[in-house]
């Protein structure tokens, strides 16, 4: 099997990230994310559920290249299949896995 | 890669395996969704640049600039105008990782244009969903997203020679006339395109009564001369053309007005109004396979795709908007209409002409395009006044090049700049040759103008004739040396006309040389683009670089030299350490099968590594090549302690036979040999130069060349070179 390359490291400890209320953005109406409050792993795939229902899933498709979909309504739902992609099957990942550490961080790594 | 996602609040960053990162979201905003506007933004590091999404004009470097993803119908755009034609929301960063952005709709890229500290890329409706592609290399990442969206079909052998169009070339009279001047003066041409009036009646693939008399007649001898001639097709039908018209809207083929649900009004250039036929609709693929198949049955060799955005439906236009297709509403489905069509017209064509390489050349596009076509950069040029078209040829190149990354290696400018009332062929003689001296080096040269200018090579005079036809004797000298990075580009993705940066990554110098490339990856071009010039300012990068035209003319790299030119310059530089095959100069691809070929070989320094090229051959129009059917050459040469070797060896891939050729060997800028042995036995010495076919070798004493030729040589063979 081929040498995995990647290492998804997952932070639960709280922390503010430097300038985060500066980003001269207007935020009033705007949606993000926010905090992740739990997350899945289904084969090569891991789906985070933020704040109000936000979905964000990260598709590891081989030692060198993801998926990101982000979704604020958490369906992963889309009217039609790519036009552009035909090919998701790269080389190097089987599935995920998640290791926790001591400061309460998680690792995943592919296998 | 190493991926860690921050918990509160989200946010994904990714490192290399040293932990140094690469990609990061811009503090908690690597999601925001502003009303329908969803919002993805990245960090922007001090020194990160950017290269790609696709056909899009201004600098290569992407950094500071942005862009909209909307195919628009562009006459006569500027250098840095956007959006044009084709949408390839795929960009490569300096700091080694690609992204794809898959979404459809009128997406944006704000890289660096806002700020320092972030880039961004939006969409306004449909799904956030972008990949990542870890390199760390270009190369790499362009392989990852090759990977990701398909392999970029190969072409058609004759599709590498040159070809001529005209907007008015719909007669066969012309038709044949053009194909006549051609061959009475010797300059080769493999295509002739008709334009879309070839056909009376928006689309039914008729030809136009009264323009010709017997076509197939005229496609036939044209053919025994050696042409192959390429229709365009447009993706609508004209209400003038009842038959058809009713025939599509009651079969339901057309988007329909959202508003009234009857078929959409679509005002187009010629024609009259027209409803647009709906690629989306699963049905519509063998209706429109059995109207394009006609001109094919009668010796029609492939399609030009034009107007695909479809054309007059650019921004400005939102009533655009009310189109309903099958698979979605315009604004869904704008920038995948032209792909949708390109694919029917490929997967059509290959369903009633099995194994039968496609020729298709397309306008408007969206990523994934390289499976089923070719691409063509649209109308450029100064409409207004065609003299001033010269900023236009020059933002041609930097436009290739990106093209290139976004996987349309197989990409054409339109020789002369398309745009343009010709009032003075002298006055417009020399931006003309300057067009066509750099059209040579794309991979598909096409002429062509708009209207009835006439624009083939004998009207500019006896001097820009001379030229021109050698720049495109030089492009079928190139032949066996295109035709094998044309594989190269299936195998792998890369572009064949290459930004030096892709090839010298750690060079700061290469990514400002934006009007120069390389062809493969052993020959620079830096084709002339400024008015009156006296030299070009080109840039060499690292190693040792000879002067195409004058071999004893050697630079070192890793700096900008002014190279002087007149008319007749196009500076071509052959990187040391090189070997170029060539062929004779044809009055078409393969007019002759069994040509001979030329190696020119160009050595790297003594104590250097081997040079090496991998020739290779198929069959030229069939699919077999995507089973791997074909055949390499081998070429190597090396220093040994007396001298130097070369080998060729041949590969046979799954029963393709290798055609037989004579060699002719051509060691540039080395040391007169004292003896020469093919496979252990003596080669005799010619004291003169000679164009006999005997197995004999030549001192070029005045140009320290050895010249050997080795007729009928084995697959694999061995020469020995001892020097004196």
């Amino acid at each position: 099997m081929k040498l995995y390359r990647l290492l998804l490291l997952v932070c639960f400890t709280w922390f503010l990230l430097p300038g985060a209320t500066g980003t001269g953005m207007d935020r009033s109406e705007d949606i993000r994310p926010g905090n992740i409050l739990a997350y899945k792993i289904d084969g090569k795939e891991v789906v985070f559920t933020c704040e109000n229902d936000f979905q964000v899933k990260l598709s590891i498709l081989g030692s060198d290249v993801i998926k990101v979909w982000m979704d604020p309504k958490g369906e992963f739902m889309r009217s039609n299949p790519s036009f552009a992609v035909v090919n998701e099957a790269f080389e190097g990942i089987e599935e995920v896995n998640i290791q926790e550490t001591p400061q309460a961080m998680k690792y995943i790594q592919g296998r | 890669m190493i991926l860690r996602i921050n918990a509160r609040p989200f946010r994904l960053s990714i490192f290399d395996k040293y932990q140094r990162l690469l990609l990061d979201d811009y503090q908690e905003n690597g999601f925001v969704q502003k009303q329908a506007d969803k919002v993805v933004y990245k960090t922007l590091k001090k020194d990160e640049f950017f290269l790609g999404l696709g056909e899009k004009g201004g600098s290569l470097n992407r950094r500071g600039q942005s862009f909209t993803m909307w195919n628009s119908d562009k006459p006569c755009y500027s250098a840095d105008e956007d959006p044009l034609y084709k949408s390839i929301p795929f960009f490569l960063s300096s700091y080694g990782y690609g992204v794809f952005l898959d979404n459809t709709y009128k997406t944006e890229f704000k890289m660096g244009s806002e700020s320092e500290d972030y880039y961004s890329f939006q969409v306004p409706g449909g799904e956030m969903v972008y990949y990542v592609m870890y390199g760390p290399d270009y190369k790499q990442i362009i392989g990852r997203y090759t990977q990701l969206t398909g392999q970029p079909i190969m072409p058609p052998n004759w599709a590498l020679g040159f070809s001529q169009s005209r907007g008015l070339l719909t007669r066969e009279d012309l038709t044949r006339d053009i194909a006549e001047g051609y061959r009475s003066r010797n300059i080769p041409c493999d295509i002739i395109y008709q334009d879309i009036g070839w056909t009376q009646h928006l689309q039914d693939f008729n030809w136009r009564e009264g323009n010709y008399e017997n076509p197939r007649k005229m496609l036939s001898d044209l053919a025994d001369k050696g042409f192959k001639v390429v229709v365009s097709q447009d993706p609508v039908i004209s209400q003038v053309n009842e038959s058809q018209w009713f025939e599509a809207d009651s079969l339901g083929f057309f988007a329909t007005d959202i508003r009234t649900g009857e078929s959409y009004d679509m005002p187009w250039p010629w024609g009259g109004n027209c409803g647009v036929v709906d690629f989306t609709h699963p049905e519509v693929a063998n209706w429109w396979g059995e109207y394009q198949q006609k001109p094919i049955n009668d010796g029609v060799k492939g399609f030009w795709t034009d107007m695909g955005e479809p054309a007059w439906s650019n921004e400005e236009d939102v009533d655009r908007l009310n189109m309903q297709h099958h698979a979605g509403m315009h604004d869904e489905i704008h920038n995948v209409y032209g792909l949708e069509w390109d694919r029917i017209v490929t997967e059509q064509f290959e369903k009633h002409n099995p194994n039968t390489r496609i020729f298709q050349m397309t306008r408007a596009a969206y990523a994934g395009l390289q499976r089923y076509t070719f691409g063509w950069s649209g109308d450029a040029g100064n409409g207004g006044n065609i003299l001033n078209g010269w900023s236009s040829l020059a933002g041609q190149i930097p436009l290739a090049l990106s093209s290139g990354m976004g996987l349309i290696p197989f990409w054409a400018t339109d020789i002369s700049g398309y745009c343009g009332d010709i009032s003075s062929y002298s006055g417009f003689a020399e931006l003309y040759t300057r067009w066509l001296q750099f059209g040579a080096f794309n991979p598909l040269s096409r002429i062509h103008h708009e209207g009835n200018n006439a624009v083939e090579p004998w009207l500019f005079g006896e001097e820009v004739l001379e030229i021109v036809k050698e720049a495109i004797e030089l492009k079928y000298q190139l032949f066996p040396y295109l035709y094998s990075y044309s594989r190269e580009a299936y195998d792998t993705g890369l572009p064949i006309m290459r930004a030096l940066i892709l090839e010298y990554p750690d060079d700061a110098e290469a990514l400002k040389a934006e009007h120069q490339f390389l062809f493969g990856s052993e020959l620079l071009v830096a084709p002339v683009v400024e008015q009156y010039a006296s030299i070009k300012r080109v840039y060499l990068p690292a190693g040792e670089w000879v002067d195409f035209h004058d071999p004893s003319n050697i630079f070192r790299g890793r700096q900008w030299i002014d190279y002087p030119v007149d008319l007749s310059t196009v500076p071509i530089f052959v990187k040391k350490g090189s070997i170029i095959p060539m062929m004779p100069v044809m009055q078409y691809i393969h007019e002759e099968d069994n040509y001979p070929l030329t190696f020119m070989v160009f050595p790297a320094n003594n104590g250097h590594q081997a040079t090496e090229f991998s020739l290779y051959e198929d069959d030229g129009e069939s699919n077999n090549y995507k089973r791997d059917q074909f055949g390499k050459r081998i070429i190597q040469y090396s220093f040994n302690n007396s001298g130097a070797e070369l080998k060729v060896s041949a590969q046979e891939t799954n029963g393709y036979p290798l055609t037989q050729r004579d060699y002719h060997i051509k060691v540039i800028n080395t040391q007169e040999p004292k003896r020469i042995e093919l496979n252990g036995k003596k080669i005799r010495q010619s004291r003169r130069p000679s164009d006999n076919e005997k197995l004999q070798w030549y001192w070029d004493k005045e140009n320290n060349t050895c010249v050997i030729t080795i007729p009928e040589p084995d697959k694999d063979l061995k020469l020995t070179v001892t020097h004196k």
